[in-house]
Parts: structure tokens; sequence; C-alpha cells
């Protein structure tokens, strides 16, 4: 219709300055061809598409690469063009099929402000993106406050852990255990043979004084002799200090003189993806195979397809990854599981966000194992320095590499279990749901599928005869439980300390793609938390296998950089008045060698009972082996017969 | 089970993906038609695969065999999460080689060798990633100059 249209286009279309899509939109405009189409409107203050199916079919893929006009106009939205309201007089003008589209700085024959059109912030266009009523003024006020509010509880949880931490402490000399941080001295040969390689020694048949050096074919090794390298933990403590580790070697070395030891712990994790570990020659890599659990079971999307646990306040969790396709990836299961995932990109910021003291209290960390300026490992031991305690909080190795060296090299390092990769969603919450029973509300209506039964349950009495300490174990999920954390949580994404592969990306995203994609960091950046609509969510709370396909609509979506979740329930803080010898129970089970997981997930309903890391352990250590789960679990031994 | 899935994947994704690596990838789209999350996974992974291999060549050409190790391990990492099976499998080959062992990681072999092996395989390496993004590029309606939008140019 405005036959002048081209002229306006290519003086400044060639600058830089101006995002691609507006430009491309900007010469879609100037091209006449199309005008029956979409043209500039009269006044040339707005443009209208007056025949939709046309345009998306010979329109958009010409100028745009793709036929889809939703995603064209979310992109527009994207950019803050508003569509405009249709008047009578218009639909009298351009037909009810019309669609008018404005933005201020976007005019016929007038280019130069086309670089003012810009995507929009984050926060307005996640917003703009889940289509939020544009309160947002009220909403900044409130989120201030919350924010305020938050803070004020946050400091107060700290501080009150603290407390406990120390006192737990101090309890565990008092009584004797002297339990100290994990060493990864054992990793020095000037120390001699390292105890904790025997089981690997006799699951290699190898006569004990084999060089414990053997195939130092994995990251891992070289991990290992990174960290033999720059020692990251002081030298050892005397000998009676390290009862637990000594159990744990001691366990480890019966179990290896048992030709058929299993390694409960990782091998329950690593049945969870149901991968088969044959461990049985270490040298022989056992990197996950996606294909190996492709044959059995009802498909992944029956399994993910169902709801993220009910979280009492979603989890805190620290991704250490340097990988950033995994790193997205991992980011995006989390908050898919209900989680509040925060991230580093190597062991260094790994350290650094843990040890942050403004940051938040990480419910769990996931560790990668191989990483630039610090393995995960190492980046673990440092953090155990601080906090003994294997499970304050449980960090979780990520790795494809799980020979048996590799595996004591992460207990070693404090680590308490591991999620084999490339890890599954429900991999992910299994362990989470594992690890982090406290956050997990226990009366859920469909408790059937819970993957843990009720607390403390009849397992706690199955505890393997370890330690007398291991004893109280019970208590420590039926402990009652502090009210300690807010029941707000402040969903932000933890931008106060750089990260800087995120950064990047996100910088990107001010240009990326024409579908109004942008990318999968910033979406996450824009945090999660469908903890509201997770934990307000349905009574099934585990997705199980066996469960039928549930596409379930709530939840994913960043839907503004804040979000609140109402915990309905009091949240649980670290262990409970019980805790303590719950603590020391898990790890000295733990340190058992290989902590045993309740065979959480997969196993489904008729895990029932079991399903919690005692009556694992129990299990695991009576019986050796299991035969009665989920046929998808394939078992990690060590067949060293 | 594409029923099942809904993702409607072409029958041909079993030759370039782990289709249920890559469906449960697309299930956290969470219905998006414009696949914001997948498709700018799979975009970012080819920018990391591009320098990753740019790195491989020159690792080869400074023989830096620790440094080939590193690169197909992180590599590994990647394509095996997205569910490119076989640019992972090589990956996970030239990780072992990298680091003095035969490509299934068992026995010792000599530098000579595994510099050899590992310049055989990176020409088959990149076949096999080229096959796998110019498919994922068709599914996910990607044309070649996208990924460099974010650069200023002229058009």
């Amino acid at each position: 219709m405005e036959g002048e249209g081209g002229k306006g286009g290519n003086s400044t279309l060639t600058t830089g300055n101006t995002s691609d899509f507006v430009k491309k939109l900007y010469r879609m405009l100037s091209e006449k061809q199309h005008a029956h189409v979409v043209r500039w409107s009269d006044n040339g203050g707005s443009f209208i598409v007056f025949d939709n199916a046309e345009f998306t079919k010979n329109v958009l893929p010409q100028h745009f690469k793709h036929s889809n006009f939703a995603s064209f106009v979310r992109q527009l939205n994207k950019y803050d063009f508003h569509k405009v309201r249709a008047t009578d007089e218009s639909l009298i003008q351009n037909g009810d099929q019309a669609w008018e589209f404005v933005h201020p700085h976007f005019r016929f024959g007038d280019d130069s402000n086309l670089e003012g059109i810009k995507r929009k912030a984050p926060t307005q266009r996640n917003k703009k993106d889940s289509e939020e009523p544009p309160k947002q003024d009220e909403t900044k006020e409130l989120i201030a406050k919350l924010q305020a509010r938050l803070e004020q509880v946050c400091a107060q949880v700290d501080t009150l852990e603290d407390l406990y931490h120390k006192t737990v402490s101090h309890m565990r000399f008092m009584n004797g255990s002297g339990y100290m941080a994990p060493q990864m001295h054992p990793h020095h040969p000037e120390h001699g043979m390292p105890i904790h390689l025997s089981p690997q020694i006799m699951a290699h048949q190898i006569p004990p004084h084999g060089p414990p050096q053997i195939h130092p074919a994995t990251p891992l090794q070289q991990a290992e002799r990174f960290m033999q390298q720059h020692p990251p933990i002081p030298p050892p403590p005397p000998p009676h200090h390290q009862n637990g580790y000594v159990d744990m070697n001691a366990n480890g070395m019966n179990n290896a003189g048992n030709p058929a030891m299993n390694l409960s712990g990782f091998g329950n994790t690593a049945a969870q993806s149901g991968v088969p570990l044959h461990a049985t020659d270490p040298q022989i890599s056992t990197t996950f195979r996606q294909e190996a659990r492709r044959p059995t079971g009802p498909r992944k999307k029956s399994a993910s397809g169902g709801l993220a646990p009910h979280w009492k306040r979603p989890p805190k969790i620290l991704l250490v990854e340097d990988d950033p396709t995994c790193r997205k990836i991992g980011l995006k299961f989390l908050e898919a599981v209900g989680c509040l995932p925060f991230y580093a990109c190597d062991g260094l910021e790994g350290i650094r966000k843990f040890q942050d003291p403004n940051g938040p209290h990480y419910d769990l960390v996931l560790m990668d194992i191989v990483m630039p300026h610090l393995d995960g490992a190492s980046a673990c031991g440092e953090i155990r320095k601080e906090r003994p305690d294997m499970k304050d909080p449980p960090v979780v190795a990520m790795t494809s590499n799980i020979r048996t060296t590799d595996i004591n090299l992460y207990f070693n390092s404090g680590m308490i279990d591991v999620l084999p990769k490339p890890f599954t969603r429900d991999g992910l919450l299994q362990t989470l749901q594992k690890w982090l029973p406290h956050l997990q509300t226990s009366t859920e209506p469909s408790s059937k599928t819970t993957a843990f039964p009720p607390p403390g349950g009849a397992k706690a009495s199955n505890f393997p005869q370890n330690s007398p300490n291991s004893t109280p174990t019970q208590t420590q999920q039926q402990g009652p439980q502090p009210a300690s954390a807010s029941p707000v949580l402040k969903t932000e994404y933890d931008n106060t300390t750089n990260s800087h592969a995120e950064d990047d990306i996100d910088d990107d995203d001010e240009m990326n793609g024409r579908n109004g994609q942008h990318t999968p960091d910033s979406s996450v950046g824009g945090m999660v938390a469908s903890s509201s609509a997770v934990s307000g969510g349905g009574g099934v709370s585990h997705p199980h296998a066996g469960h039928p396909p549930q596409q379930h609509g709530h939840g994913h979506h960043p839907s503004g950089d804040y979000a609140f979740g109402e915990s309905n329930g009091p949240p649980g803080g670290y262990g409970g008045p019980g805790g303590t010898g719950g603590v020391e129970g898990e790890m000295l089970s733990a340190s058992a060698g290989i902590y045993t997981p309740g065979l959480v997930g997969l196993g489904g309903p008729q895990l029932g009972g079991m399903a919690s890391p005692r009556g694992g352990v129990r299990r695991q250590l009576d019986a050796g082996i299991h035969d009665d789960y989920d046929s998808r679990i394939k078992r990690m031994r060590y067949n060293a017969t | 089970m594409s029923d099942e899935g809904g993702f409607d994947l072409p029958e041909d994704a079993v030759d370039y993906v782990d289709v249920e690596t890559f469906e449960q990838i697309l299930e956290m789209d969470d219905g998006d038609i414009d696949r914001e999350f997948s498709r700018g996974l799979v975009l970012g992974f080819f920018e990391q695969a591009d320098t990753t291999f740019e790195e491989m060549n020159e690792s080869i050409k400074k023989k830096d065999l620790q440094q080939l190790s590193s690169l197909g391990h992180f590599l590994k990492g990647s394509s095996a999460t997205l569910g490119l099976f076989k640019v992972r499998d090589i990956c996970e080959k030239i990780q072992h080689l990298g680091a003095l062992k035969d490509e299934k990681g068992t026995a010792d072999i000599k530098e000579d060798e595994a510099l050899r092996q590992i310049t055989k395989l990176l020409p088959k390496m990149k076949e096999d990633y080229a096959a796998a993004e110019s498919w994922l590029k068709k599914y996910f309606a990607v044309d070649d100059d996208e990924g460099e939008e974010d650069q200023p140019r002229s058009i």
C-alpha cells in the first residue's frame, strides 16, 4: 500500500546495531509483493498482517525462514511490539483476520530509530513470555519486601545451621567417633599403599603390592594425579581421627575379600540409570550408555512426564559443571524437578560460590569431576574442610568415570554419591530424593508413588552393624524439624558472582535467533522455581517409570525473575535435634564403602518399604546383591570371580 | 514410541541421536512450539563442537596428546548429553588414545600410535558430527547463518 516502502529500507539496515529480527521485519515490509498480506498501516505507525495463513505460508519462510506465526508474534513481543487492539473501524477497514502490531520506534520510512528496538530486559521478557498481567510495580514492591525478609531469614538459618554443625562436630569428638574431614592423603604415594585402593586391587585380582596407578587413562586419574601434585588438603591427622574412613576402608577390604563385592552405593545410582556397570575390569571405561536402558521399561516420557516431587521448599542446588551443554541441561532438569539451580563453571568457582557468605545455603552440590582450574573431587575436598559432614550438604559426583579407583577418590574427597553421566531427569530426581528427604513433604496423598517411605521406617533397625553410632540413625528423619527456613523463596538467579560462560551467552541472547529462542541458560536465569506450581501441584509426586504418561502443564517456565514458593509444611532444616546420630550413621554407612542409596525411585511401588538409604545398606551388606527390584535396574558388581 | 513422545521425530532419528536422550531434552521444552530450550542447547553445542574441533586440530599439530584426551572427554560429555552417540563414541576413543591407551582404554600404546590413530579418527568424527549437525539443523529448522546472528553483520 505504501508504495515507497522500499526506500527507507536499506540505509541504516546495514548498520550493526539493529537487531536482525527488526531488520528483517523492516525489509519484509519494504517489499511490495506481499502488500496484500502484510504492509504498513496507512499512517505508517504500525504494520498489519492481513492474511494470517498466507503470511505464515509464504512470507514468513521467505524472511524469517520459518513458518510459525505464533513464533513470529512471540518474537515481536520480545522486541516490545504490541498488538493493536481491533476497533470497529479497523475491523471494517482491515477485516477481522488482521493483526496489527505497533512499536513506537518502528515506523514506515523511518529506519533511524530501529536501533532503539531491542529485546526487552529479562524481567519484562520473562513476564511477557508467560503473559503475566502487568502489575509490575506492586510486584516489585512485594518482591523487595519478600527479598528483604528472605535475606533475614536466610541469615538466621545460616547462623542456626552453623551452630548446629558446630554442635554436631563437638558431639562427635566427644563421643569418640572422632570423625574427621575426608582426606585426600591416601592418594599420596608417599603414604605408602593407599588403603582405599584395596577393593580395586581385589577387584583386579592384582597382588596387593601392585602399583596403584595402573590405568591412568581416565581424566579422573588425571585429576588424581593433579591432586597428588597439588594436595588440596593439609597433611593427614593422626590415624585415630579418621575412624570414619578407616572403617570405610576396613569395610572396603572386607568386601573386597569377598569376590562378589558389591559396590552398592554406586551400583544403585548407576542402576537407577539402568546402566550395567561391569566394573570387573576397571580398565574398561564405564561410560554410561543411554542405550543400555532403552529396551526396558516404559518409555521415558511416561516417567518424566510425571510431576516433580513435593518439596517443602525448592531445594537449592549448586551445579558445578564446566561443559556448557551439560550445564544447561542439568540446570533445566533441576528446574524441571522443582529445584532452584545455581551453577559454577569449574571447581574453583564452585568453591567460591559455595563459600560465599552472601550466597545461598545450598542443599546439595552436583559436582562434575573433570574440570579446568580445579577438579570436582578437589573442590569437594576443599568444601569438606569447612563442612566435614558428608551430608552438609551432600556433594554428588557427576561423572562418566566410575571405576573403582575413581569412586574411592570421590568418597575420599567427601562426596557421598555418584550420578552417572549423562544423567537423566529421573536419575537426577532420584538422587535428589535420596539425599534430600528432609525437604520432601512426607504426607503425600499418593505416597505409593513416593520413593521415600515414611521417615524412619522399619529399615532403620536394619542398619548394619557397622558401629554403635549408627543406631540412632532412625531418628534422623523423624526428628522434629525446625521451622528454620523461610517459606518464601527468592528465586532469582545467582548473578552475584560471575559465571562467565553464562554471561556471555546471556549477552548473545539479545539477538539470538529469529524464532524467539533465547538460550537455555538465560531461561534458567529467569529462575526456575516453578516451586509454587510444583509444591501446589497434584498429589502425584514421583515420576515413576510405571506411571501412565502424564504431561503436566505447570511449572517449568521461568515465569519471571522471581517466583515464590509457598512452603506447604514446616521447612526442614538440616537435621533436627535428632539428627546427629543419623548423620553419623549415614556417614558410617557411606564409609562402609559405599553409600547405599535407597533404591529410590525406579523400583517403583513394589519397593515400598525399603527405599531408604539405610534399608539399602542393610540389604547390600546382608544379601550382597539385590535381585528383587525393577528389571530396569542393572547392578554394578565387582565380579572378581 | 514417537506416538507416546509426541515429538514426531523423523524416522531416521535413530541414525543420529539416541532417541530417548534426545526426547528427554525435547521434553524440557515443555510444549513450547519454538523449542527455545532444546534449540538453544543444540545451537550452543554446535559452537562448542566447532571450537573443540579447532582445538583438536591445534593439538594434533602440537602433538599434545594430553590436551587431545581432555578435549575428547569434554566433547564426549556434551555429545552424550544430547544423545549424539556416534560423536560421543569417537570422543571417548580420542580420550583414551590421548591418554596413551588403546581406543578401548585397555592397553598401553605409544605416543606415535596414539597420534596416528587420533589423526585417523578425527575426520571420521567430523563426518559423523556433520551428519548429526545437519540432521539437527533440519529438525530445528536452523539455517546456516543462524548461529552467527548475534554478530552484527551486513545483510
